[in-house]
């Protein structure tokens, strides 16, 4: 596996959360299309413009089919955050109604739906952790209960590593006869997500984090839904009919992708996503390395956030040592890994910490690493002999 | 980066203490990792007679600060209003990486502000 990714012959790669290495694959499968199909999609008449757009439509399908979805509820967007925006600007979400969301989450998910309160005056309610430091699924429920327009929040915890039960959360939801719209920016490269299994009416992801591109992102919207959204920007390739006095709109999914899309990322992100397909595997034994990891930080003055169960990542702080200086430390020995708020500041606080440190894992991660980075962080300790 | 006198001013800072009558103090934040420090000045005739820090943060922010209070006892408080970017890096004699810089200059934009207080103006502009 290794082979595929250079870059990891110089340097102990933690940091898959914040975005993950590319295969050479992806980027040989971008760089043919680039070379021999390229061309804007659905424009020109020409063989070309044809063979680009087979591509790009070819990318939707595949992503339909990695989340279990239909080609027509497959949006394309720059990533994540850009999806969260686009609902939180589309969503129809009115004054008085109330906007949940989790303490757990991602500053992409948790500032778009603040600010959706704050310019419709809606109720904005952040949900709690327990003590365990999973997510509160009492105060879930009860809150839920009182009423819930949109709830918005993670499948899987960037800092924690905790999976939500979105099936559960959902069904509290549509009770309620509210939305619920999942970032899946991290579970996309961990889990196997069916769309519909889990009941949800939006699911975002982003490329970079599946081993894809960055610069395009996928964002599921159930076809209900879709068909009643307005649009979100305005531009080419939207429109029906423009006139001097109106204009009308493209159905979805081309509503919502004004402009020139991000046509040789899609080309990489349909390796990427075959490439993920493919190792279901190897992804499933990530598991094993994050509880081999888990085991062997417990031996050092650690205090790990987050409940005992993870997927995909450990955060913790070391005893004493500011984890700038940890991370800082680690990459003077050839190891990289993540210090800082990881875009969570409200959980953060809610922990008392303004900062932690992250190990998240991949594909092309082995036990190795972990030794690595164990003995690192032994380094560490001694060398600021707390 | 952790060399070993930077180590040395991190474990054992010098002026780690609390004045009883500053004529100038000042507290600071670094609100991306959270470091803070509380500077504290004697004044006697514009110069600096003693010094004094509190704070918690990383290595480099509270070595900076122990480097920096080192070299202000005893200057005028024009002296080190004078202080650029640059000494503050000179004097804390390893390379930061980008990231880092901020930690290492927040002991010196402490100073500073507390200083302009005491003259009654205020700093303009970033640090
Ligand atoms: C849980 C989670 N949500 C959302 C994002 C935002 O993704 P992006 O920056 O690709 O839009 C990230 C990563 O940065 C993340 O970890």
């Amino acid at each position: 596996m290794k082979e595929q990714f250079p870059v990891l012959e110089t340097v102990t790669y933690l940091d898959t959360a914040a975005t993950a290495q590319k295969p050479l694959r992806v980027l040989q499968a971008q760089t043919a299309f680039a070379l021999t199909r390229y061309a804007n999609v659905h424009r020109g008449l020409y063989q070309l413009a044809e063979a680009a757009t087979k591509t790009y439509e070819g990318t939707r399908q595949v992503a339909a089919s990695f989340l279990g979805a239909e080609k027509k509820e497959i949006v394309f967007t720059k990533g994540t955050t850009e999806a969260m925006n686009l609902l939180a600007h589309t969503l129809p979400i009115k004054k008085g109604d109330r906007i949940i969301t989790t303490v757990l989450d991602h500053h992409s998910t948790f500032v778009p739906f603040q600010q959706l309160a704050q310019r419709v005056k809606a109720e904005f309610i952040v949900l709690p952790l327990a003590k365990d430091g999973s997510l509160d699924m009492k105060a879930a429920q009860k809150e839920i209960k009182k009423g819930c327009a949109v709830l918005a929040t993670t499948h899987l915890s960037n800092v924690t590593g905790e999976v939500l039960d979105v099936k559960q959360l959902a069904e509290w939801v549509h009770k309620q006869k509210g939305l619920i719209v999942i970032d899946g920016a991290q579970a996309a490269a961990h889990l196997k997500v069916n769309v519909k299994e889990l009941g949800v009416d939006a699911y975002a992801f982003s490329g970079h984090k599946v081993y894809g591109p960055t610069g395009i992102g996928v964002l599921y919207i159930q076809e209900k839904l879709i068909t009643t959204l307005p649009p979100y920007q305005f531009g080419g390739e939207m429109i029906d009919q423009v006139t001097i006095k109106k204009t009308t709109f493209a159905n979805p999914p081309a509503r919502f992708e004004a402009g020139t899309p991000p046509i040789i990322e899609a080309a990489g992100l349909m390796e990427a996503l075959r490439f993920v397909a493919e190792h279901r595997d190897l992804i499933a034994k990530e598991e094993d390395l994050v509880e081999y990891a888990q085991k062997r930080l417990k031996a050092l003055p650690v205090t790990i956030i987050g409940p005992e169960n993870k997927t995909g990542c450990i955060s913790f702080t070391l005893e004493k040592i500011h984890p700038h200086d940890v991370a800082q430390f680690l990459d003077e020995q050839g190891v990289a890994i993540r210090a800082g708020h990881h875009c969570t500041q409200p959980l953060h606080d809610s922990l008392g910490i303004p900062a932690s440190n992250r190990i998240s894992f991949g594909v092309y991660n082995d036990k190795e690493d972990i030794d690595v980075c164990i003995d690192a962080l032994k380094k560490c300790v001694e060398v600021f002999d707390v | 980066m952790y060399k070993e006198h930077l180590m040395d001013h991190y474990k054992h800072p010098r002026h780690n203490k609390t004045l009883e009558n500053p004529q100038a103090e000042r507290y600071e934040k670094n609100p991306s990792c959270g470091d803070e420090l509380t500077l504290q000045f004697t004044i006697s005739d514009d110069d600096i007679i003693d010094v004094g820090f509190t704070g918690q943060g990383c290595a480099i922010s509270i070595a900076a600060a122990s480097m920096l209070l080192e070299e202000l006892l005893g200057k005028s408080v024009d002296d080190v209003l004078a202080m650029t970017r640059e000494d503050m890096l000179e004097l804390i004699g390893v390379p930061l990486t980008t990231m880092r810089v901020k930690c290492g200059l927040l002991g010196l934009h402490t100073a500073k502000k507390a200083l302009y207080q005491y003259k009654g103006k205020t700093l303009q502009g970033e640090w």
